[in-house]
């Protein structure tokens, strides 16, 4: 039993530490918020089924871990959507939001410039800037070579760069 | 085609300044995770454990040799799919409410022939009966010289058995992967039009990871995890809530399950709730025949708002049209 409660209350403190990343990945790819919610939920309670089964050491790096099992999950739930047909709703198709702080006009400019991305840059971008991965991480996360990874990330704030307005044509807030 | 070499430290430099621009101009949608809950009543997670991995396999051999056997054996197919049957005098009924339908009444029926809810009026037929009456209190119905009277909420034992039954044999039948397609599109009309037994039952399957019918009863339940997720939202008070009820509330009207609809009635009955008009709409979109007399009383209670007022008489036009 002490194996249980262990793996139970590091399932716990991993939820508490990386929860809220592993939700915004899930929400990334799904867009829909009761989806990810689900997709959480379920990447948790397979990850403890997983400690109870090969031991609380078994994982040696949980975020990257997590990061992985959620995009597998997440790559799956989308294929069963695609089967069923179901269409996706348009409003749920944003990956990025204004921060609250921020300046509309300069907010609205960099959201534009992360539409003109792919989605895998998107989404390197997402774990480069916004969840501070390595690119070593990244790759081991998206299962892409580590130089796919680089030229992507490259390309991408190349692309930010190109077609961002210049600080100072924004208006600061 | 030949490139000026850049100076790789005013490239990190000019990757580090998009970054940090980034960074102080937006950030990643952030779902409110509800707190972790450990095991939701997903028995088979224990109970795996306590099994090695070999006696799990060895289980999984004989399950599959056993249904690769009742596939083929045309004598097991048929006892396998033979499903259990209401006797002809039962009427095959479950009155849920009877409610005002302009000078007379209607009632709110389960049919079990068809599988879906029906607002029943005199002279209409369900399988081999005819309605005869429909009383503030009482429904008859007949079938030749059997005349059944039924008081709303009661139904025959024999109807109860047979619901009893019928969940138990679904649910046998998708637990051993043996249930005919016909069964299992029976099975899902059945939870969608809120078979409580059976929608238990398919509870319980949606919960076992290591079935191959999971899907199947998560599907028919319209994903439970999520629903109660979204319900938790659409009911939470607070500042600042009204937003992302308004979402959940949508949300909920949007996805087609019995316990959606279920949890959208249960939220009929906060008249103090400023969002009603919302919860009332996403009933009448759902055309749910269960809250027509909910609906009912709301349109005729002066103490909510007139916009909720408005709201439920509108939905009780759109679902009776007879009620104009």
């Amino acid at each position: 039993m002490t194996a249980f409660s262990s793996a139970e209350s590091l399932i716990q403190e991993w939820h508490r530490r990386f929860g809220t990343r592993i939700g915004q990945l899930a929400l990334f790819h799904l867009g829909r918020t009761a989806d990810a919610e689900d997709i959480v939920q379920q990447v948790f309670l397979d990850t403890l089924e997983h400690l109870r089964r090969h031991g609380v050491d078994s994982v040696a790096k949980p975020q990257a871990y997590l990061q992985r099992v959620t995009r597998n999950a997440c790559m799956d739930h989308l294929a069963r959507r695609k089967r069923t047909n179901e269409v996706a709703d348009p409003s749920a198709l944003e990956q990025f939001e204004a921060r609250p702080e921020a300046a509309a006009g300069e907010s609205e400019a960099v959201l534009n410039a992360t539409r003109s991305l792919s989605a895998a840059q998107r989404e390197i971008v997402l774990m480069k800037v916004f969840q501070e991965f390595t690119l070593e991480e990244i790759a081991d996360i998206t299962g892409a070579p580590l130089g796919t990874v680089r030229s992507h990330y490259r390309r991408a704030l190349q692309t930010l760069r190109e077609t961002l307005p210049t600080d100072t044509d924004q208006d600061r807030p | 085609m030949t490139q000026t070499p850049s100076d790789p430290s005013d490239d990190a430099r000019m990757d580090r300044e998009t970054e940090d621009r980034l960074r102080r101009a937006i950030q990643p949608r952030t779902p409110a995770l509800p707190p972790m809950r450990l095991a939701p009543s997903r028995p088979a997670t224990r109970a795996t454990l306590l099994f090695p991995l070999a006696a799990a396999l060895l289980i999984g051999l004989a399950l599959w040799a056993w249904r690769r056997s009742a596939h083929t054996d045309p004598a097991k197919l048929n006892s396998t799919v033979a499903a259990p049957e209401l006797p002809a005098n039962i009427p095959p009924l479950s009155i849920v409410d009877i409610v005002r339908d302009g000078e007379g009444f209607a009632a709110v029926a389960r049919d079990y022939a068809s599988l879906r809810v029906r607002l029943l009026r005199t002279g209409d037929a369900v399988d081999n009966w005819t309605v005869k009456d429909i009383t503030a209190t009482e429904f008859r119905v007949a079938s030749g010289n059997t005349t059944v009277a039924m008081p709303a909420g009661v139904e025959p034992p024999a109807l109860t058995e047979h619901r009893k039954s019928l969940a138990a044999f679904w649910a046998q039948g998708l637990e051993a992967g043996t249930l005919s397609e016909a069964e299992r599109t029976r099975c899902a009309l059945a939870a969608k039009m809120g078979d409580l037994m059976t929608v238990a039952a398919l509870q319980s399957l949606a919960t076992q990871t290591t079935l191959p019918s999971r899907e199947f009863a998560v599907e028919a339940l319209g994903c439970p995890t999520g629903l109660e997720n979204l319900n938790a939202l659409a009911t939470q008070a607070g500042e600042g809530e009204r937003s992302r009820r308004v979402l959940a509330l949508q949300a909920l009207g949007r996805i087609d399950s019995p316990l959606a609809e279920t949890r959208l009635r249960e939220l009929l009955s906060r008249r103090d709730d400023p969002l009603l008009y919302l919860t009332i709409e996403q009933v009448a979109r759902k055309r749910d025949p269960l809250a027509l007399s909910a609906l009912q009383s709301l349109a005729d209670d002066e103490r909510i708002p007139d916009n909720a007022r408005a709201a439920a008489a509108a939905a009780l036009r759109a679902m009776t049209p007879e009620a104009r």
